[in-house]
């Protein structure tokens, strides 16, 4: 409301000035079209390289400022001198009146620019005659000043007694004494100092290698005894039989084969003829790093399982995925890749199973991808160049793409598509794609 | 010489809010909702559009004073225009806004929360692997 009042108040005023305009004579308004604009009273100047003249350019010509934005016009400074004339002019071409009024016009622009130039000459020598003036009146008073001290003194001196004299040498001597006594103890000190680091310095070198020395000692104690326990253990055990897998099955899952029997099952893996028997040692051999809690061992194992043995049960990829998404966005590669070789092969799940394991596979997927596009997004910010660029697009449209898949499966299985639809939508920057 | 007097400063009074060869510009800040800092790595979409424009990534703002369609045509914002922008970032939930553009001062300040995604529901210990005996019938 208060925008269109006061837009029907400029209405106004401008109407009324249309009128006021087309009621009269442009001669009506001498202040916008004045005979000599310049500000020395020419009628025509040259300022900061444009010409000023009575006709009217961008606004009247003896603005001072702009009407709409207050900004300053070429002849905002009444202090400006005119600018001097570059112009060429040829004698022939010049009629001889024109270059009469030329060269008068020339001669009054030199005499007012000696003028002006005069005029600065005589201030700056003003300026210069008071600051010298100063100056000679700062020196004389430090003059006058020292003086009168150098008098004091004088007087001080002359009216000292010879007793006073001696006194004065004698204290100085004493105190010259103490002072050089103070130093030797200084001296001392600090070779005291010097002796008792040096000391501290070689026992604490002792202790150091005296706790490295017990370290080791027990370091080696333990290796020792852990070696004679598996060899104790191993003698005890008699010869390692792992023909039965079945019965090792138990102790596989409870994470206790012990390393001669893990030995034999590695040889039986090496020379085992078939896969299927290969497989079934490899199970047991995971199951047992997987509850024992060495997950590295688990990992090489199920990485040599793949390369190796085959890459056909779900549940061990889906297994696998699922702990590569735990170890971080480094791993991200890692986590689809297997999230889609396990989505090749769920099939082998059924019912409840099958529902929850598909949704958490495309679910692992999108969520990886979106580690990996952001990865590359911060890349790309850091320091931004045409393959960080293309890694973005990529990494972008794998998350579009897998949260898309994700989403889809969530509304189809009755699950809660909100958190797909959400990585969909920011990685595609928009909902049509991922509900359309 | 005066008749274009009246004329002039109405042009000039329209030109106030708008550059003749742009439009209003228009700013758009992405930051993150928490910690109030920029997100670099935040992309503005007009939904006119199709491209998606990235922010600056030191302050995390993206300012134009025209849309660029598919078709080709420079449409310029002007004031009294409604723009309806998506905001995203990775990591961070998307936004859309709806903006009535003004005649100046058009900073819009966007907030984007974190994106959460529950993953306590998958545990890797909670899957089973059958050892390799037969799976009996049911």
């Amino acid at each position: 409301m208060r925008i269109t009042r006061t837009g029907l108040a400029t209405l106004a005023v401008g109407v009324g000035l249309a009128g006021a305009a087309q009621a009269a004579q442009w001669v009506d308004f001498p202040g916008a079209f004045p005979d000599f604009p310049c500000q020395d009273g020419w009628m025509a100047c040259i300022v900061d390289g444009a010409s000023v003249s009575p006709e009217l350019v961008d606004g009247p010509a003896d603005l001072r400022l702009t009407w709409f934005d207050l900004q300053p016009t070429r002849s905002f400074d009444p202090f400006g001198g005119l600018s001097a004339y570059v112009g060429v002019l040829e004698e022939n071409d010049v009629p001889p009146a024109v270059e009469q009024d030329a060269t008068e016009a020339q001669r009054a622009a030199d005499a007012a620019q000696a003028e002006d130039a005069a005029r600065r000459e005589a201030e700056e020598r003003d300026a210069a005659r008071q600051v010298a003036a100063d100056e000679v009146a700062r020196q004389r008073d430090a003059q006058v000043r020292a003086t009168e001290r150098a008098d004091q003194l004088v007087r001080e001196a002359q009216s000292a007694s010879a007793a006073d004299q001696q006194r004065l040498a004698a204290a100085a001597q004493v105190e010259r004494d103490a002072a050089a006594v103070a130093q030797a103890a200084q001296r001392e000190a600090e070779a005291e100092r010097r002796r008792q680091e040096e000391a501290q310095a070689a026992a604490e070198a002792q202790a150091n290698a005296a706790r490295e020395a017990e370290a080791e000692r027990v370091a080696k104690a333990a290796h020792d005894a852990e070696a004679a326990r598996v060899a104790a253990a191993n003698v005890q055990a008699g010869p390692v039989d792992c023909t039965d897998l079945t019965g090792l099955e138990l102790n596989a899952s409870l994470g206790k084969l012990n390393d001669g029997t893990i030995a034999c099952l590695e040889s039986r893996l090496s020379a085992a003829p078939r896969l299927t028997e290969k497989k079934k040692i490899s199970l047991v051999l995971m199951a047992n790093a997987w509850f024992k809690g060495d997950k590295k061992s688990w990992e090489s194992l199920v990485k040599r399982h793949f390369d190796e043995i085959g890459q056909s049960d779900p549940d061990l990829c889906y297994k696998y995925a699922l702990y590569l998404s735990t170890q971080g966005p480094g791993r991200a590669t890692g986590v689809i890749r297997w999230a889609n070789v396990a989505l090749e092969n769920r099939t082998a799940w059924t019912g409840d199973t099958f529902t929850s394991r598909v949704y958490s596979l495309y679910k692992l997927r999108a969520v990886a991808s979106k580690g990996l596009w952001a990865v590359a997004e911060e890349r790309h910010a850091a320091d931004a160049s045409e393959e960080t660029r293309n890694r973005v697009d990529k990494h972008r449209n794998m998350t579009k793409v897998n949260a898309r898949e994700w989403y889809e499966y969530a509304k189809s299985a009755g699950k809660d598509p909100a958190s797909a639809l959400s990585i969909c939508m920011s990685a595609a920057g928009t909902k049509d794609y991922c509900e359309g | 010489m005066t008749g274009f007097l009246a004329p002039l400063m109405f042009a000039g009074w329209a030109a106030a809010g708008a550059d003749k060869d742009c439009g209003v510009p228009v700013t758009v800040r992405v930051v993150d909702a928490a910690s109030e800092q920029p997100i670099a790595s935040a992309v503005v979409r007009n939904r006119s559009e199709q491209d998606r424009r990235r922010v600056n990534t030191e302050t995390g703002q993206w300012s134009d004073c025209a849309l660029y369609l598919p078709d080709g045509t420079e449409l310029l914002i002007e004031k009294g225009m409604t723009l309806e922008f998506e905001i995203s970032a990775p990591g961070y939930t998307n936004q859309s806004i709806s903006y009535l553009v003004r005649r100046r001062k058009n900073l819009i300040s966007v907030h984007l929360t974190e994106m959460v995604i529950d993953m306590s529901d998958e545990d890797p210990d909670d899957i089973v692997i059958q050892f390799g005996r037969d799976k009996p019938i049911d």
